[in-house]
């Protein structure tokens, strides 16, 4: 018998830009930019959890990793 | 009659033999130069061997990434290094060995296995376009999985002209690389670029070298931690890497010299103790978080580092010594273990200061961040 270990991903986001949109339209980030969404993105904080629950899951199979897309409803 | 060689062929880890074998009917010199420059020679009479890695270990560096840019190839200073080697005898014959030395080393075992197999470190990994070529002590395998917290880039001895990375089937990048040369390859200015560029903020990549893909690298998911330090290690193909620690360090401090002595005090005529300043040493022991089997090995390889910075305790980097006082219980592990790993302050102090912060030596100004610079 084969065990396949799957493995998953960090957040991904499909389009980035709608997703950015969301970001600014939280309280105090209308200044944000891309590289500070991308920093955001890019660490495990209980902000950026809170965020991703806003999103929708729509995640990808690729062979034993499973790739956690996130798009914007 | 005179003949030399270097073993490994080409390109050789100096962690690990380089032999120089001579043939010759008569008295030997031989010089090492690196672009004209000495750095040794020495002398035999006939056939014989001398091993050169001590010798080669001071020609190359490994490179630390401090600021990263926006490059995705990022260069390497001193990690790879080629050199001549003039061999000649006293009959005036000369053989010249162009030779290529790398930063790094691998396990006796795995240079055993190897040798069995008939090849090198180079053509069974590192200058192989079909498998993960990356000097990384994750994992050997075509998966690279690195946690989102540990990301540095990735070094590595480029196997071919250009390579790509794929993010899905209709988004890759091509990037040039100058085949040989040892690079690095930034992913947070990959990640960056796919998400201005492509619209696409990824954490799967698929590196593809000449049609077919090579190693996937995966971007796995950390836990959100309340306090959360690196160890910056020097890993053993001589690249930095990172592993985070979690959990509440317990500091501990161990005095190395608390000795007293006698002087005289006329105000009472007599001896009182007093002692110098006391020289002390810290440790602090922390959690590695829990890991896998796989991650066993790279957490062995950092304890077993000759450069290990601990980041995020302090202002700036603490260089250490760590060590796991308990690995037993780890050995044949069946599900994921967190290891205590005792961190040893590389310095020993015996005067003590605040941490020294810039903005409290400057000129006075609005600090607040809700500020800009306009009110400055």
């Amino acid at each position: 018998m084969i065990f396949l270990q799957y493995m998953t991903t960090t957040v991904e986001i499909k389009d980035i830009e709608a997703a950015l949109i969301k970001y600014r339209a939280m309280q105090g980030n209308n200044a944000k930019t891309l590289s500070d969404f991308v920093s955001f993105l890019s660490l495990p904080t209980i902000e950026r959890e809170s965020f991703i629950q806003s999103l929708t899951l729509s995640p990808v199979v690729c062979d034993t990793i499973i790739r956690a897309r996130y798009v914007v409803s | 009659m005179l003949s030399a060689k270097i073993t490994p062929r080409n390109m050789a880890l100096v962690g690990n033999p380089i032999r120089l074998d001579v043939v010759s009917s008569s008295f030997v010199t031989y010089t090492i130069k690196v672009a004209d420059q000495l750095i040794y020679s020495g002398s035999g009479d006939g056939s014989f061997f001398v091993f050169l890695e001590d010798i080669l270990a001071t020609i190359v560096t490994p490179t630390k990434y401090t600021n990263f840019d926006n490059n995705f190839i990022l260069q390497t200073i001193g990690n790879l290094k080629k050199y001549t080697i003039i061999v000649e005898n006293s009959e005036l014959e000369k053989v010249i060995l162009e030779h290529t030395a790398v930063v790094g080393g691998i396990s006796k075992r795995a240079m055993r296995h190897l040798a069995a197999e008939g090849c090198n470190i180079f053509t069974f990994k590192l200058l192989n376009d079909a498998g993960n070529f990356f000097m990384s002590t994750r994992t050997e395998t075509k998966i690279l999985k690195i946690r989102e917290t540990e990301i540095v880039p990735l070094v590595f001895i480029a196997p071919s002209d250009s390579l790509t990375v794929r993010v899905s089937d209709d988004v890759q990048k091509i990037i040039p690389l100058s085949k040989g040369t040892c690079c690095a390859l930034n992913l947070k200015a990959l990640r960056y670029a796919f998400a201005s560029e492509n619209n696409v903020f990824a954490s799967y990549f698929e590196i593809v070298v000449n049609g077919a893909k090579a190693v996937t690298i995966v971007i796995s998911k950390c836990e959100v931690e309340k306090e959360r330090y690196y160890l910056e290690f020097l890993n053993s193909y001589g690249a930095y890497e990172r592993i985070d620690v979690t959990g509440k360090p317990i500091l501990e401090q161990e005095k190395l010299s608390d000795k007293t002595y006698q002087v005289y005090d006329i105000d009472v005529n007599d001896y009182v103790t007093t002692r110098d300043r006391v020289s002390s040493i810290d440790h602090i022991t922390v959690e590695t978080g829990f890991k896998g089997e796989q991650e066993l090995l790279y957490i062995l390889d950092m304890l077993s580092s000759s450069d290990i910075n601990l980041i995020g305790y302090e202002d700036r980097q603490i260089k250490v010594n760590a060590s796991a006082e308990n690995l037993s219980y780890a050995k044949n592990m069946i599900e994921p273990h967190s290891l205590p790993i005792k961190l040893v302050f590389a310095d020993s102090e015996m005067n003590f200061t605040q941490p020294l912060i810039a903005a409290d030596f400057g000129t006075p100004r609005l600090h607040s961040p809700e500020f800009s610079i306009q009110f400055n």
